[in-house]
């Protein structure tokens, strides 16, 4: 049995690829988007626990996108964990206010991300289990 | 008794005569008084006349001071011109009025402002400018009055009149003006150069200008000079403040496009580094040891690759680099474009034959042989032939067609690919520009090899052209001049500029400076 559903949305295959492998080891089922269009179908179709979601991306990039997930009625309640490389201060206050929860700045340890979403879950899963 | 009557006789006599003397004495006296009187008049009215004479000439000069105030006050120079010319006609009473201005630095006299010419006339005037020769040729010492120069219709000089032509001088009176006379008034600022002359016809009184009146215009002249430098002076200010503004927009842009490219080239830089760290660091992890081999593996070509294309990137940034510091030297020398052509389809076959994609090659048989770098020149070809494959979708085609002349040689690569929205076509050949920035990135680009190749053929003296229509494909141009001129245009390069001839020209003018 999965501990919980998580959509990984990256353009780089590579982080793609490497976080559906370290968050499988930790008993995740993981879902997998390249762009913030495919994200928010998944995201709508599949209903996941958690999103870990790129900020550049082509089409729709990750702060529009996280905005319209939390626009959502269907989708608002989903953790969303922003991956950047932008860094800056001013990058992640505009993460918080797009609403998303947590922000991780690239390069990162996926063991730590893992932790992270760990804890995340650990702390929205009752009140998800109420919604 | 006789001695008696002799006496009262003789008396009468002396009388008569003193009588006599008396009124003719009278007579003249009165003749005095009367002309005394009419002298005293005639006087008096001379007076009369000169003071009014002296009125109007002082009302006249009244006029013109007041309007050298408001053209003082004028900086924009063709409207100062303009009111100069009106103001000669209404003030100084002359129906036509032509203003030719002096070009700063040139000897050319332009026809600049005018009164009462209008149509064809105004438009030839203002088509034909006169050397400063000529004019200065016009200013004989005996047309002179005063400063200026008037020249009669007697003279055959005038240059107007066709050879043979004798002016019709009619029962004119003395002193009347005739059409074809003109009043040359130049104007000469403190250092004795010529900065513009009026050019007067057709006065209202129909009188030969006096020598009062030609004054006052040389009056209103000298103002006119100073006006006239002042709306230089003031126009080059201004020309001066517009260029220092738009340096300092220059700059800013400048400023953002480095900052933009800074952005895009850490971000560029991070995404391998992002990917090589998260491997490493799940290879390192605890859970490494339950990574079976085969995966293992695949983390360490991910590893592999991505430091490899970091290590790309990082040549390319520096190659650009070398490019823009005009470091990279191209060695010039016979290169067959259609052989690089050639070696460049061997390389692109295996990836056009996995993505199912046709490669051409129309006009093999031109000559293309062009003085160039040719390893810069193979990278080229490599990088459009390349970037052609990658946008094209399976069952496509990349032709490669070849043209050369006298002066060129062409090499157009056209693809059937995804296309360049319109708007976006200018944009390509800046660094890290990518209409879709992970396609590229997927496909292993860097983001700059387009960049790359417009450095190398404005090197090389050369265009590049990119035309494109969305959805049905993209076309690349590259014209390269047949012959590289190593010596032309070296001492040139003065400022640094993107026009290619120039920045062709700037490492020579480094190795001169060496």
């Amino acid at each position: 049995m999965a501990k919980g559903k998580i959509l990984v949305v990256d353009d780089e295959i590579y982080i793609v690829h490497i976080l559906d492998f370290s968050l499988g080891m930790e008993g995740y089922e993981v879902l997998t988007a390249l762009d913030g269009e495919q994200a928010i179908e998944k995201a709508r179709s599949e209903h996941p626990d958690l999103i870990v979601l790129d900020i550049m991306m082509p089409k729709l990039d990750g702060y529009e996108t996280c905005k319209i997930l939390k626009a959502g009625d269907d989708t608002k309640s989903i953790p969303v964990i922003l991956l950047s490389a932008k860094g800056r201060n001013v990058d992640q206050k505009i993460g918080f206010e797009v609403g998303a929860d947590d922000y991780i700045t690239k390069p990162f340890s996926p063991r730590k991300l893992v932790e992270r979403i760990n804890a995340l879950l650990g702390q929205s899963s009752p009140q998800r289990l109420q919604a | 008794m006789k001695k008696k009557r002799a006496t009262p006789r003789r008396a009468n006599a002396a009388e008569t005569r003193l009588r006599a003397e008396l009124d003719q004495t009278r007579r003249e006296r009165d003749a005095q008084i009367a002309k005394l009187s009419a002298d005293r008049e005639r006087i008096h009215a001379l007076y009369l006349l000169e003071v009014e004479e002296n009125r109007k000439r002082a009302d006249k000069l009244h006029r013109i001071l007041e309007n050298t105030g408001r053209i003082n006050s004028e900086l924009d120079p063709g409207a100062l011109l303009q009111r100069l010319a009106e103001t000669v006609a209404t003030t100084l009473g002359f129906r036509i009025v032509l203003i030719r201005v002096r070009e700063p630095g040139t000897s050319r006299l332009r026809a600049c402002a005018f009164s009462g010419i209008e149509g064809p006339a105004r438009a030839a005037l203002q088509r034909t400018d006169l050397a400063l020769e000529e004019f200065l040729s016009f200013l004989r010492e005996e047309f002179k009055i005063s400063e200026s120069y008037f020249i009669s219709h007697t003279q055959d000089f005038n240059k107007r009149l066709p050879p043979g032509y004798k002016p019709d001088l009619g029962p004119r009176a003395a002193g009347e003006w005739h059409e074809d006379d003109v009043l040359l008034v130049p104007l000469f600022n403190r250092s004795g150069e010529l900065v513009a002359y009026f050019s007067l016809d057709d006065p209202v009184d129909r009188r030969v200008p006096t020598r009062d009146a030609i004054e006052l215009l040389e009056i209103f002249g000298n103002h006119a000079v100073v006006a006239i430098e002042n709306a230089r002076l003031y126009a080059q200010l201004e020309a001066r403040t517009h260029e220092l503004e738009d340096a300092g927009r220059r700059m800013q842009e400048i400023q953002v496009l480095k900052n933009n490219f800074l952005s895009s080239v850490s971000h560029e830089l991070r995404t391998p580094v992002s990917a090589i760290r998260a491997y490493v660091d799940m290879l390192s992890g605890v859970c490494a040891g339950s990574i079976d081999p085969e995966r293992l593996q695949r983390f360490i070509a991910v590893v592999d690759e991505e430091s490899q294309r970091l290590a790309r990137l990082i040549e390319s940034l520096l190659d650009l680099n070398r490019h823009d510091a005009g470091l990279i030297r191209p060695s010039y020398q016979e290169v067959d474009l259609g052989a690089l052509v050639d070696e460049s389809l061997e390389l692109l076959t295996p990836i056009a034959q996995t993505g199912q994609i046709a490669l051409k090659v129309t006009g093999r048989a031109a000559d293309t042989r062009v003085d160039a770098d040719r390893d810069q020149l193979r990278q080229l070809v490599l990088h459009l032939g390349s970037n052609a494959v990658k946008f094209t979708p399976a069952g496509g085609t990349v032709t490669f067609h070849l043209e050369g002349d006298d002066r060129d040689v062409t090499l157009q690569v056209e693809d059937t690919g995804i296309g360049i929205p319109e708007d976006e076509l200018e944009k390509i050949f800046e660094r890290f520009y990518q209409v879709d920035a992970s396609l590229e990135r997927r496909f292993g680009g860097t983001g700059l090899g387009l960049s790359i190749c417009k450095s190398i053929v404005e090197w090389h003296g050369g265009s590049v052209l990119a035309e494109s229509r969305p959805g049905s494909g993209s076309r690349f141009t590259v014209r390269l001049p047949r012959r590289h001129e190593s010596g032309e245009g070296a001492g040139v390069a003065e400022e640094s500029s993107a026009s290619p001839t120039e920045r062709r020209a700037e490492p020579e003018a480094h190795q001169a400076g060496r």
